[in-house]
C-alpha cells in the first residue's frame, strides 16, 4: 500500500509561513482561507512567547491537513464529496458538496474551511492563480483544504509547502515505503503526532523542537 | 526586441512560460526565482534552480510578489501636483509632459544654482538600487548632490577598520556552506530567522550536525528560539561585552600568540607621544615612512616589521627618546577596564556567563562570529565588530575553514568577482555626496530632488525634522510603486515598474551564490508604468545625455558580462548565459569559501590592525566603551524616557517591499507595539489597547502586544510600515538623528543611530504627563 504522508521537524521552523503562503498561491485559495497555518506554540498572540523573560518559551507549527488514515470528516459528509485516494490523499470533490458544513466540526484538526463568499482572489489575478493544472477557483458554499497538491503529486512532484520551505521542515513521501526519508524520520523514537487519542490515524508526523526546550539561557 | 519565451500552450488554449529571474530587495537575499507567466499574467513564483545548487531556496517575500506587482494602489500614470504640497491633490498627465517638466525645472536650477542645486535620494523599495546614479553624475556637468547612507554601514566600517577596506559592504565572512565547519557560531544582534531566511538552512544544519549555536540578542528573536545557548545582554550594550569577553580571552591567557604575532597588529609599536604607529623612519631604522616596527627581543631593539627574529608581543620601550608600547599592551591595558564584574553590571548577564562564552570561543574552535545589523543601529556599532575581530585576530580565528567575523547573512557565496563596466562616463562626472543624516543640517544650495522610492520613511531618522526640509526645496519629484509619503509631498511622481517589469530582455545582471544571474524580463510594465532605467535614459536624452546610456539595458548588461574579467568569468559570456536560461555557475572553487585564507589583510601593516591611528584625534584608536548614547540606562533621557525603542525587521517585508501584500497582511495586519508584559502592566495596557510611543521628537500609536520575548525597558515597532497603515504618527518620528563623529572622520558620513532611542508610552487619548 501506498500512504502519502508527510513528517514536520519543529526543530527546523521558523514560523514564516512561506509553506502556507506558496500553498495559498498555488491552489488559488481566496482570501480569508488557508488550507495551511503556522501556529505559534507559546503566548497568546501570533509570534509571541509564554512564560515570563528571560525564561520565554515558544515555537512553531505549521497546520495543514493530517490526510488521515481514518478521516472523522468523511462518513459524515451526506453527499460522499470528501473521498480518501489509492495514496491516502483526502480530497475534497467540489461538484458534489453541497456546503452542509458537517464535516468541519468532524475534523479533530480545525483543518477544513468553509467558502462563506464566492473566493476573492488577489487584484488583477482574479482569474487564479498558480499552478494551471490546480483546482480553479472554489464556488461560494462549499469547503476545501489542503490537497497534498494532488496535481502536483500526479506528476511526481512534492507538495508546493515542500519546495517553498526555505529551512527544509517538511518531508513528503510513502510512510508504508521503509527506504523513503518520511518513513526513516516517521521511526524516530521522538516522533509525535497531534491527537492520537483522536483515532483518526493522521498521515503528518511532527519532530519536536527539543534545541529550544533545552536550551541554556543568559539574561 | 522580445525573445520568444518557449512557451508551452495549456489545455485552455493560455499559453504559459516559467522566466527565471532574481530578486532585487535590500534583504541581500538576492533569490533566484522562477516565474510562471501565464497569458502575460505573472500567476506563480517559487524558488528556481540555482547554478550552485546549495543557493536554491526563496522566502516568504518573494512569493507574495503576484500581489506587489498588480496590487490596486499601483501608481498607474504620471501625476502632477495640484493642491498644496502634502494635500494629496493631483492630476495626471502624460509621460512625455511629465519628463517635459522635469527636464524643464532641472535645467533652470541648474542654471541658476549650478550642479550642486540638483540632489538624487535612492531607496531599495522600488527596483534594485543604483538607478539614476548615472544621470545624477552627468547632470550639470557632474557634481549634483547624492543623499545617501546612514545605514548598515556601522558594523562594516568596523570590519573594514581591522580586517581591511573591502568595498563598504565587502564581505569578510565565510561563505554560508562554510557553516557546517564551525565548531561554534556566535549569532550576533542578527535575526536571520526572519531577516535572511534562505541563509538560516545552513546555520540549522550546521547546528543538527553538532555545532553550537549561539545567539546574542536581548529579545527572544525566531533565530534564539533554535540556539544552544541565548544571552541576552540589555539593548545597546553589544560593545562592553565584547570588551568583557577580549578581557577575559587576554587576561586568562587564552590568546593564539603565535597567531596574533604573526597575523594581527599586536606587535606593531605605537608611539605614545603622538598615538601613531612608529614607522621605520620616525627613528632611523631602515624602512620608510611607509615601515611599521617591532620589537626584536633578540636584538633587543626595534626593527622593520617582517625583521624580528623574536618579535615581541607586549612591553614598553624607549626608541631613540619616543617612548612606543605594542599595540598589544594598549589593548590588554585597555580592556583592563572592562573586568567580567563590571562588564556584567553593564550588560545584565551574569559575570560566570560572559567568562563561560569567552573560554568557549577561545577553545571551541574554528568559531565563527556572524553579525546582523542589530549592533549597527546604536552609535558605537563599528567598535562592536572591531573588539570581536579583535577576538578572532588574536584567538586564531580568521582565515579558516569554519571561523571568521562578518555579516552572517553576506555570505552567499563567492561575489568578489566582478561584472564588467557600464558604457563609458566622462571623466568630470560625479556626485557630490551628502549622507542623509547630514541633510537638513549643513549649508547646502539644494533646491531640487529626485527620490527613487520612499525616502522620508525608509531612509531619514526623526522624521518631522527630514520632512521640514523637504518642504523647503523648490521641487521635488518622487518615482514609486505606490503612493507614499515622499510621493505625498513631491511635486510630480512617476509610475516606476517593479522588478519583473521590463521594456528589454534582461534589466541587469547579478553576481551572487557562486553565480552570475541574469535579472530578466517577466512580464510587460504594468498600467503606464516605466522601469526606473528607462525614465533615467529618457530624462537624459531630454537634457542632452543620451549618449551617455546604452541603447537598452541588454545593451548594458552585455558589456558587464563579456567584459568582466578574472577567472571566475573564464567560462561566462553573454550568449551563453541567456542559453543557460538567465544562469551560470561561475568558475570558483566548489569548497566553500574562506576568506583571508593567505591570511593577508589589506591593511597598510598587512596585519589584522585592531589598534586604528586615524582615529586618534577622535580618542577611539582603541575601542573604548563610552556610555554616551540614548539607548544606554546612564543616559540622561532614561528618566523621562524609559523604554528603548528598537525596529526589529520582519519576515514578510524587505525594509517597507512588500508592505501590502494582502496574504502577509492577514497574517500581520497592522503595526504594533510590542512591550514587556510588566512594562504593559504598569502602564495599564493590555494586548489590543491602542498607546502612544511619543519623545521629544515625535510619536507613533498603534496596537499593544504584551510580549515577554522582550525585557523590560525595551519595546518593539517593527520597520518599513508605512505612513497610513499607522494609527496615527510614525515609528520614524521618534528616531534619533545624533551624529557620530567618529564615522564622519574616517568614513565621511555618520551612521544612524536608529536603536539609540527612547520612549515613554501611554494610553492613545490620555493625555502625556
Amino acid at each position: 500500500m501506498t500512504r502519502l504522508g508527510m513528517v514536520l521537524d519543529l526543530d527546523r521552523c521558523i514560523g514564516c509561513w512561506a509553506c502556507a503562503v506558496a500553498c495559498k498561491m498555488e491552489n488559488s485559495v481566496g482570501e480569508g482561507l488557508w488550507w495551511q497555518r503556522v501556529q505559534t506554540i507559546g503566548g497568546p498572540a501570533i509570534d509571541t512567547s509564554s512564560g515570563v523573560f528571560p525564561q520565554v518559551h515558544k515555537h512553531y507549527r505549521p497546520r495543514n491537513c493530517f490526510h488521515c488514515a481514518e478521516p472523522p470528516c468523511l462518513p459524515v459528509c451526506p453527499t460522499e464529496a470528501i473521498v480518501k485516494r489509492a495514496d491516502g490523499i483526502v480530497e475534497i470533490v467540489q461538484d458534489l458538496c453541497i456546503g452542509c458544513g458537517k464535516c468541519q466540526p468532524a475534523c479533530p484538526y480545525d483543518a477544513i474551511e468553509m467558502n462563506e463568499v464566492a473566493p476573492v482572489l488577489p487584484h488583477g489575478l482574479e482569474g487564479g492563480h498558480g499552478a494551471s493544472e490546480a483546482p480553479p477557483p472554489r464556488r461560494a458554499g462549499v469547503v476545501e483544504k489542503c490537497s497534498f497538491c494532488t496535481h502536483r503529486v500526479d506528476q511526481g512532484l512534492e507538495p508546493a509547502c515542500v519546495s517553498a520551505c526555505p529551512t527544509q521542515v517538511i518531508t513528503f513521501g510513502d510512510l508504508d515505503d521503509p527506504t523513503t526519508q518520511v518513513s526513516a524520520r516517521k521511526a524516530r523514537p521522538d516522533a509525535f503526532r497531534m491527537g492520537e487519542e483522536t483515532g483518526a490515524d493522521p498521515s503528518v508526523w511532527f519532530l519536536p523542537a527539543s534545541t529550544g526546550a533545552k536550551q541554556r539561557r543568559s539574561g | 526586441m522580445d525573445r520568444d519565451p518557449g512557451g508551452v500552450e495549456l489545455a485552455s488554449g493560455l499559453s504559459e512560460t516559467v522566466i527565471n529571474t532574481v530578486c532585487a530587495h535590500n534583504c541581500g537575499g538576492r533569490a533566484r526565482l522562477a516565474c510562471t507567466v501565464r497569458d502575460g499574467v505573472l500567476v506563480r513564483v517559487a524558488p528556481a534552480p540555482a547554478p550552485d545548487a546549495a543557493y536554491t531556496g526563496a522566502c516568504v517575500r518573494c512569493l507574495t510578489l503576484p500581489q506587489w506587482v498588480y496590487s490596486k494602489d499601483r501608481i498607474s500614470q504620471p501625476m502632477r501636483r495640484v493642491g498644496d504640497r502634502g494635500s494629496g491633490r493631483f492630476e495626471p498627465i502624460s509621460w512625455d509632459e511629465a519628463l517635459d517638466e522635469i527636464a524643464g525645472r532641472f535645467a533652470s536650477i541648474l542654471r541658476d544654482h549650478g550642479a550642486p542645486g540638483l540632489a538624487f535620494t535612492r531607496t531599495s523599495g522600488s527596483s534594485q538600487l543604483g538607478n539614476y546614479s548615472r544621470l545624477a553624475a552627468l547632470l550639470g556637468g557632474g557634481g549634483t548632490a547624492n543623499f545617501y547612507g546612514g545605514v548598515d554601514m556601522a558594523v562594516h566600517m568596523g570590519l573594514n577598520n581591522t580586517f581591511g577596506f573591502k568595498g563598504m559592504f565587502g564581505q569578510h565572512a565565510n561563505e554560508w556552506t562554510d557553516r557546517i565547519r564551525s565548531k561554534l557560531i556566535v549569532v550576533w544582534g542578527h535575526n536571520p530567522a526572519e531577516t535572511a531566511m534562505t541563509s538560516m538552512k545552513f546555520l540549522l544544519d550546521a547546528r543538527d550536525a553538532g555545532s553550537r549555536l549561539v545567539v546574542i540578542d536581548p529579545r527572544y528573536s525566531a533565530t534564539a528560539m533554535h540556539a544552544n545557548w541565548w544571552l541576552a545582554p540589555r539593548p545597546g550594550t553589544d560593545l562592553p561585552l565584547a570588551l568583557g569577553l577580549l578581557h577575559v580571552l587576554i587576561h586568562e591567557g587564552l590568546i593564539d600568540r603565535a597567531f596574533a604575532l604573526a597575523h594581527s597588529g599586536a606587535p606593531l609599536l605605537v608611539r605614545l607621544d603622538t598615538g601613531r604607529y612608529l614607522r621605520a623612519a620616525d627613528v632611523s631604522i631602515d624602512g620608510s615612512s611607509a615601515t611599521f616596527t617591532v620589537w626584536d627581543e633578540t636584538v633587543q631593539s626595534a626593527v622593520a616589521d617582517g625583521e624580528a627574529v623574536q618579535p615581541a608581543l607586549e612591553g614598553r620601550f624607549e626608541i631613540a627618546g619616543i617612548p612606543v608600547a605594542t599595540a598589544f599592551t594598549l589593548l590588554a591595558e585597555m580592556v583592563g577596564d572592562y573586568p567580567p564584574d563590571r562588564v556584567a553590571d553593564l550588560t545584565g548577564l551574569a559575570r560566570d556567563d560572559i567568562v563561560d562564552l569567552a573560554r568557549t570561543y577561545a577553545t571551541d574552535k574554528p568559531a565563527l562570529i556572524g553579525f546582523g545589523y542589530g549592533v549597527d543601529r546604536y552609535r558605537h556599532g563599528e567598535l562592536v565588530t572591531r573588539v570581536a575581530a579583535t577576538m578572532a585576530l588574536l584567538t586564531g580565528n580568521v582565515g579558516r575553514a569554519g571561523a571568521g567575523v562578518g555579516v552572517q547573512s553576506h555570505g552567499q557565496g563567492f561575489y568578489e568577482a566582478q561584472l564588467g563596466p557600464g558604457p563609458p562616463l566622462p571623466a568630470w562626472a560625479r556626485t557630490e555626496s551628502i549622507p542623509n543624516i547630514e541633510v537638513g543640517k549643513r549649508p547646502s544650495v539644494v533646491r531640487a530632488l529626485f527620490c527613487q522610492g520612499d525616502w522620508l520613511n525608509q531612509r531619514m531618522p526623526d522624521m518631522n525634522t527630514a520632512l521640514a526640509y523637504l518642504k523647503t526645496l523648490d521641487f521635488v519629484v518622487t518615482a514609486d510603486h505606490f503612493w507614499q509619503t515622499t510621493a505625498n509631498w513631491s511635486d510630480l511622481v512617476l509610475p516606476a515598474s517593479t522588478f519583473v517589469e521590463a521594456t528589454s530582455p534582461v534589466r541587469d545582471a547579478v553576481v551572487v551564490g557562486n553565480s552570475v544571474l541574469l535579472r530578466q524580463k517577466v512580464i510587460d510594465p504594468v498600467g503606464e508604468s516605466r522601469p526606473d532605467v528607462d525614465i533615467e535614459r529618457d530624462l537624459a536624452e531630454r537634457m542632452g545625455l543620451g549618449e551617455w546610456f546604452a541603447a537598452t539595458p541588454e545593451d548594458t548588461v552585455r558589456m558587464q558580462v563579456d567584459g568582466a574579467s578574472g577567472p571566475a568569468f573564464a567560462n561566462v559570456t553573454y550568449e551563453r548565459l541567456v542559453e543557460a536560461g538567465g544562469g551560470l555557475r561561475l568558475d570558483v572553487p566548489t569548497t566553500p569559501h574562506v576568506q583571508y585564507a593567505d591570511l593577508k589583510f589589506p591593511t597598510r601593516s598587512g596585519r589584522g590592525e585592531f589598534y586604528v591611528e586615524a582615529l586618534v584625534d577622535v580618542g577611539e584608536a582603541l575601542p573604548v566603551f563610552r556610555p554616551d548614547h540614548e539607548a544606554l540606562p546612564s543616559h540622561p533621557l532614561a528618566s523621562r524616557f524609559p523604554l528603548v525603542l528598537v525596529q526589529t525587521h520582519v519576515r514578510q517585508r524587505a525594509h517597507s517591499t512588500f508592505f501590502n501584500t494582502g496574504w502577509t497582511l492577514d497574517i500581520w495586519p497592522e503595526p504594533i507595539l510590542e512591550m514587556n508584559p510588566d512594562d504593559a502592566a504598569a502602564r495599564g495596557l493590555e494586548t489590543g489597547d491602542l498607546a502612544e510611543a511619543y519623545n521629544g521628537r515625535g510619536h507613533v500609536v498603534a496596537r499593544v502586544v504584551r510580549n515577554p520575548d522582550f525585557p523590560p525597558g525595551m519595546c518593539n515597532v517593527s520597520e518599513g510600515w508605512k505612513q497610513h497603515q499607522y494609527v496615527s504618527g510614525n515609528v520614524q518620528e521618534l528616531t534619533n538623528a545624533e551624529i557620530n563623529p567618529a564615522h564622519t572622520l574616517l568614513w565621511g558620513h555618520a551612521n544612524i543611530p536608529f536603536f539609540d532611542t527612547r520612549v515613554e508610552v501611554k494610553r492613545a487619548g490620555e493625555t502625556r504627563p
